[in-house]
């Protein structure tokens, strides 16, 4: 599983902690994991799980921690290529510029929904087509299942009645999208 | 100018005589949403803005939400009567005060409200008189569906709708009563009301949202977290603990009128006196006066007056609704008197 605050990383630990009552979990890298640990360090607990990160990996926080000045000055600005939000403007203003900036910014933005919302996944209601797409692709991937097992079991007449199905559908599918 | 419709009194949500109408003022649902592909507002310059604008009032137009459906450009209108939808929690501070094109499109019939290109390009609210968390939440959902028939917004499947303000990311939903606690102020019960709430995800303010003063013995209550909770876990966390507030407030007044019923009825009485001798009436002391007289009518210690009458008097006191009923725009000395002069003529003694 992908780190969930950069997306970039490998997740070796999990950051469960208790907001207002709600429990959260989230799997993290090592390194977003210090970050996130250290910003909110009395509230959560650490646990290790899998196989915990290697000691030499070359993207732990004890290496940036050796030159922090260095690697500051190094490092280019983050900046939004849709709308030309730096993540200095974020936190002088509190606001995003777009709806990119929430992938652009996503370890801070992370950060910052575990502090202000203990929770860092929607569990509301979807914009229709999302649902409508969902619903598709549940059908889809059912049709499969089944076309899978006519073939296991050389049943080749089912078979095909399933791909007709199939290709029927996910033309629909492309057509309505 | 159109104050006449805008005091006429005829905004269901501001009379205040829905459920629970001895505590709770009124209920306000709101949900922040955003259309794809577009900047959050803050960042369009106005050419954009008025492109999606049109977009937007299009949309509106064509979910047919309701037969009286106004529409209104904020960025043509007057500050005082951007002032006097504020006054009527029609539309926010932000879209009273912000520059840029903006609007609102409203339904009296139907008390909901649209802000457009406010600090997210959808604001839709539904405002209900008492405490009515579920039919306002269902209102404002209704709306959404069908503006997002018409509008494709900006979502993500695991931030929900994405908003300009993290605080709203999510559901976008935010429920809020405004209820009147006199009692529990007196009785200096507030900070145990503030740990309550704070430990399920809510949070008070007052009277106009910010800040912690309880103006006129008025609080807000409303969820604080957006995001994590589907929108039917969030109505339920609002709704008990606003029954509980309802209840512990009901119990204080008993206990008030026990213990010390003669300090209650001096309070109060002195409150008529000032409201209808006093020659000058700033907002602030205004609505402390109008406080201890609802406190009176609802104890049963001042002969009846309609609650609806009182919230109606409330809303009235206000600035921009001063000024409109004198018809002219008055500096802060001038309101303070026309106030005074107005309210007193409300309060004679034969009028009772």
């Amino acid at each position: 599983m992908m780190c969930q605050a950069c997306q970039k990383a490998e997740a070796t630990v999990t950051l469960k902690q208790v907001i207002a009552g709600h429990k959260d979990e989230l799997a993290l890298c090592a390194r977003c994991a210090a970050e996130l640990g250290a910003a909110i360090a009395p509230e959560l607990i650490l646990q290790h799980v899998a196989q915990p990160a290697p000691l030499d990996a070359p993207d732990t926080l004890g290496t940036a921690k050796k030159r922090p000045s260095k690697s500051k000055r190094a490092r280019p600005v983050l900046t939004c290529k849709s709308c030309g939000s730096t993540l200095a403007q974020l936190k002088e203003t509190g606001r995003l510029g777009c709806a990119e900036d929430y992938k652009v910014f996503a370890t801070a933005i992370t950060r910052l929904l575990l502090t202000v919302q203990g929770a860092t996944e929607h569990r509301g209601r979807q914009p229709a087509r999302v649902a409508a797409r969902q619903a598709h692709e549940r059908r889809v991937a059912a049709l499969k299942i089944e076309l899978d097992l006519a073939i296991f079991k050389e049943d080749y007449e089912r078979a095909a009645t399933l791909r007709d199905m199939l290709q029927c559908l996910e033309d629909g599918g492309a057509a309505s999208a | 100018m159109r104050e006449p419709e805008a005091y006429s009194g005829q905004d269901g949500w501001t009379r205040g005589n829905g459920p629970e109408a001895d505590v709770v003022l009124s209920t306000r649902v709101r949900l922040a949403r955003n259309v794809a592909d577009f900047h959050f507002p803050a960042r369009l310059d106005d050419e954009t803005r008025t492109r999606l604008q049109a977009r937007m009032i299009t949309a509106i137009d064509d979910a047919k939400l309701a037969d009286d459906v106004r529409h209104e450009d904020l960025t043509q209108s007057n500050a005082l009567h951007r002032q006097l939808l504020w006054e009527r929690n029609l539309i926010s501070r932000e879209a009273m005060q912000s520059k840029g094109v903006r609007g609102v499109s409203w339904s009296p019939a139907k008390q909901f409200s649209i802000m457009t290109n406010e600090e997210d390009h959808l604001r839709i609210q539904a405002l209900r008189a008492g405490l009515a968390t579920a039919e306002a939440l269902a209102c404002a959902l209704e709306v959404d569906t069908r503006l997002d028939a018409r509008l494709e917004y900006s979502w993500s499947p695991q931030l929900g709708y994405l908003t300009a303000c993290p605080t709203n990311v999510g559901t976008g939903l935010r429920i809020s009563v405004m209820l009147h606690v006199p009692a529990l102020v007196q009785t200096r019960q507030l900070d145990k009301v503030n740990k309550a709430t704070a430990e399920v995800g809510l949070t008070v303010r007052g009277y106009h949202g910010e800040g912690s003063k309880a103006l006129g013995d008025v609080i807000q209550i409303s969820n604080q977290r957006t995001l994590g909770s589907s929108e039917a876990e969030l109505l339920e966390t609002v709704q008990t603990m606003l029954v509980k507030v309802v209840e512990y407030e009901r119990l204080m007044r008993e206990k008030l009128l026990a213990e010390s019923k003669t300090s209650v009825e001096d309070h109060i009485w002195r409150s008529v006196g000032t409201l209808r001798h006093a020659r000058k009436l700033a907002m602030e002391e205004t609505l402390g006066l109008l406080s201890a007289v609802r406190l009176g009518i609802n104890l049963k210690l001042l002969p009846t007056m309609g609650l609806d009458a009182m919230n109606e008097l409330v809303v009235l006191s206000q600035p921009a609704h001063q000024q409109s009923l004198h018809g002219k725009a008055m500096d802060a000395d001038d309101r303070d008197i026309a106030r005074a002069a107005w309210l007193r003529d409300r309060f004679k003694p034969e009028s009772n």
